[in-house]
């Protein structure tokens, strides 16, 4: 549940051109005239007196001067400024840091998907989409890495505007997979805030990993302590591939090169910040593990949401044309006396 | 002269020396008795009254005294203030010029004196024919110059009119829409009070009857610079008729508080309606 506080004596309206606005003037001219064609009368002091027509008589003027004036506003361009408004929620907020590398474009079987089994990238796609739907409150980012890392999108609360890059992800993908500049990616997310309000949480979704260079891991060992996140991991595991838990039959095999999957479970292990990972080897793995984030993560949020300028240029013509339709509609129902 | 014009009218004896066609109070030649006097005083042999002389103890000579038919000014006072410039169904300046002409004509054809005075924002002198008098061809020259004058103001010289009728007792007739207030038309009527009055009122359907049922409509006044709008609905229609008749009551009831009763005019004019106006009213 959110609430936001906007207040209404700083609405911020202003406009483009601002000589139309002498143009206002022209509200006084329905004051004398109310646009009716009139019959000449030999003395009105004979008709009663009759509150309706007053009334509607009011309405018509209030009405024609509403009119001119959204129409003079909307051809001067209004519009309301950059607006900031302080909101809480509960929530987190997360990094969906994706894998792009070509391997996610495989199904589980480690196939070309051809139809009956989805892709890796579009299951992470599907389940990520119902995710972010899921969490209102949220201010998410999405980056992506491959041989380099991806800016996908900053860390935000336009569900949309998330949407609409994680479904961007199901493309071709790319090369390689290079982790450790991915991670620091998604680790400069937080580096643009200054108070920590909510969680902070990296979600890693990827099928391989790979070796991470010792300058690398003393960076991302220091910032991940400095900005206090949260690491969830979901591997989608390939069939035959390693798994994270997995120990060698040959102890000559126990390295970073060969089992690179394990020695990242094992780094991130010994990161010491809450860190937690999902071998998914099928969708539904991936949900659970996306449902148990669901539950874990709902701490208090409190942050400042930017509204981009907003041309109320529409509104005013909206406004200006109902109320002409309304004149017009006065004027086709006059009577001729 | 248009015969279809002239109506019959009449007005309770009166003091007037002119001979003419109506009863009077002066003694003098005419068909109808009045009373006897002695010889002495009228010295007119022609009409001795023998079986009175005869009866008579004091043995004088009774001459038979007959009443005389005498002279009548009629005066039209007309309302010309910017209201009457108004046309529905009935063109208001066209009936008061029609109204003018048959008055006009009905007090040449009995031999009467006729004046008029019009009070607009003020009364103008080229707009009057006082004191009255028996020219017909003034009468056709104001009936063009009214059709040619566009009526302004407010009836503000209303009661002045009263000082250009003779203090001699006449047959007035008060021509207006009579949309003003009422202590005006009270002040009117007793100035005129020595005058036997017929106030004519100028109404016109298209004001109050036939207005539209429903639409808006905007109504500028003639005389003031307002305007009202009205959504027109069969209960406000109701409403305006009704505040019409009620007016109608008022006038009636203002109008028989000094002895006379209107005769509205909502049809136009036509001679027969003061024929017959005559012949139900007077005394």
């Amino acid at each position: 549940m959110s609430f936001s506080a906007l207040n209404l004596s700083d609405l911020n309206l202003l406009v483009e051109d601002t000589w139309v606005l002498p143009a206002l003037l022209l509200i006084l001219f329905p004051l004398f005239n109310n646009g009716v064609s009139s019959s000449v009368y030999p003395s009105t002091l004979l008709l009663p007196p009759d509150p309706l027509s007053s009334f509607l008589g009011a309405c018509l003027k209030a009405s024609a001067m509403i009119a001119i004036t959204t129409l003079v506003l909307g051809l001067a361009g209004l519009y309301r400024t950059e607006q900031s408004i302080e909101r809480i929620g509960h929530g987190a907020h997360i990094v969906v840091l994706l894998d792009r590398s070509k391997s996610m474009d495989y199904t589980y079987a480690g196939k070309a998907p051809d139809g009956s089994d989805e892709s890796k990238s579009s299951a992470a796609k599907r389940i990520l989409t119902a995710f972010i739907k899921q969490r209102k409150n949220d201010r998410i980012g999405v980056a992506g890495y491959s041989t380099s890392p991806l800016f996908f999108m900053p860390l935000t609360e336009n569900k949309q505007a998330v949407l609409a890059a994680i479904s961007a992800t199901d493309l071709p993908a790319l090369a390689y997979t290079n982790i450790s500049k991915g991670l620091a990616m998604g680790l400069s997310y937080f580096q643009q805030q200054d108070s920590q309000t909510g969680s902070r949480i990296i979600l890693l979704v990827s099928d391989g990993a790979a070796v991470i260079d010792p300058e690398s891991e003393k960076k991302i060992r220091l910032w991940a302590k400095q900005q206090n996140i949260r690491l969830y991991w979901i591997f989608m595991r390939s069939q035959n591939d390693p798994g994270l838990y997995e120990k060698p039959e040959n102890p000559r095999d126990d390295n970073a090169q060969s089992m690179p999957e394990r020695y990242l479970h094992l780094f991130f292990s010994s990161l010491n910040i809450p860190y937690k990972a999902y071998q998914a080897e099928n969708p539904k793995a991936v949900q659970e593990a996306i449902d148990d984030i669901n539950q874990l993560e709902n701490m208090p949020l409190h942050y400042i949401e930017e509204i981009p300028k907003q041309d109320l240029t529409g509104v005013c013509y909206g406004l200006a044309g109902f109320f002409i339709s309304l004149l017009l509609a006065v004027k086709l129902y006059e009577a001729k006396a | 002269m248009n015969q279809q014009a002239i109506f019959y009218y009449r007005k309770p004896a009166q003091q007037s020396v002119f001979p003419g066609a109506h009863p009077g109070k002066i003694v003098g030649s005419g068909q109808l008795f009045k009373h006897h006097v002695p010889l002495i005083s009228s010295p007119d042999l022609r009409h001795i009254d023998l079986r009175a002389s005869v009866l008579d103890p004091f043995e004088n000579f009774q001459i038979k005294a007959f009443q005389q038919q005498s002279q009548l000014n009629l005066f039209l006072l007309a309302d010309l203030s910017s209201s009457m410039n108004y046309q529905g169904e009935q063109n208001k300046p066209q009936i008061l010029i029609n109204c003018l002409q048959s008055i006009a004509q009905s007090a040449y054809a009995h031999g009467d004196r006729f004046g008029f005075v019009g009070c607009g924002k003020n009364i103008e002198t080229g707009l009057l024919i006082s004191p009255a008098n028996q020219q017909q061809g003034r009468v056709v020259e104001l009936s063009k110059q009214l059709k040619n004058t566009q009526y302004q103001g407010q009836t503000e010289s209303f009661l002045q009119a009263a000082n250009y009728l003779p203090s001699k007792a006449s047959l007035v007739f008060l021509l207006s829409d009579f949309y003003l207030p009422m202590e005006v038309i009270q002040q009117q009527m007793q100035r005129l009070n020595q005058h036997r009055v017929v106030p004519l009122v100028l109404w016109d359907k298209q004001e109050y009857s036939t207005l539209p049922r429903w639409g808006v409509v905007k109504f500028s006044d003639m005389e003031q610079r307002k305007t009202r709008t009205l959504f027109m609905r069969p209960t406000l229609k109701k409403r305006i008729i009704e505040a019409f008749e009620q007016r109608k009551q008022q006038l009636q009831n203002c109008f028989r508080a000094f002895g006379c009763e209107p005769l509205f005019l909502e049809q136009g004019y036509r001679a027969e309606l003061m024929t017959h106006y005559f012949l139900q009213h007077t005394a």
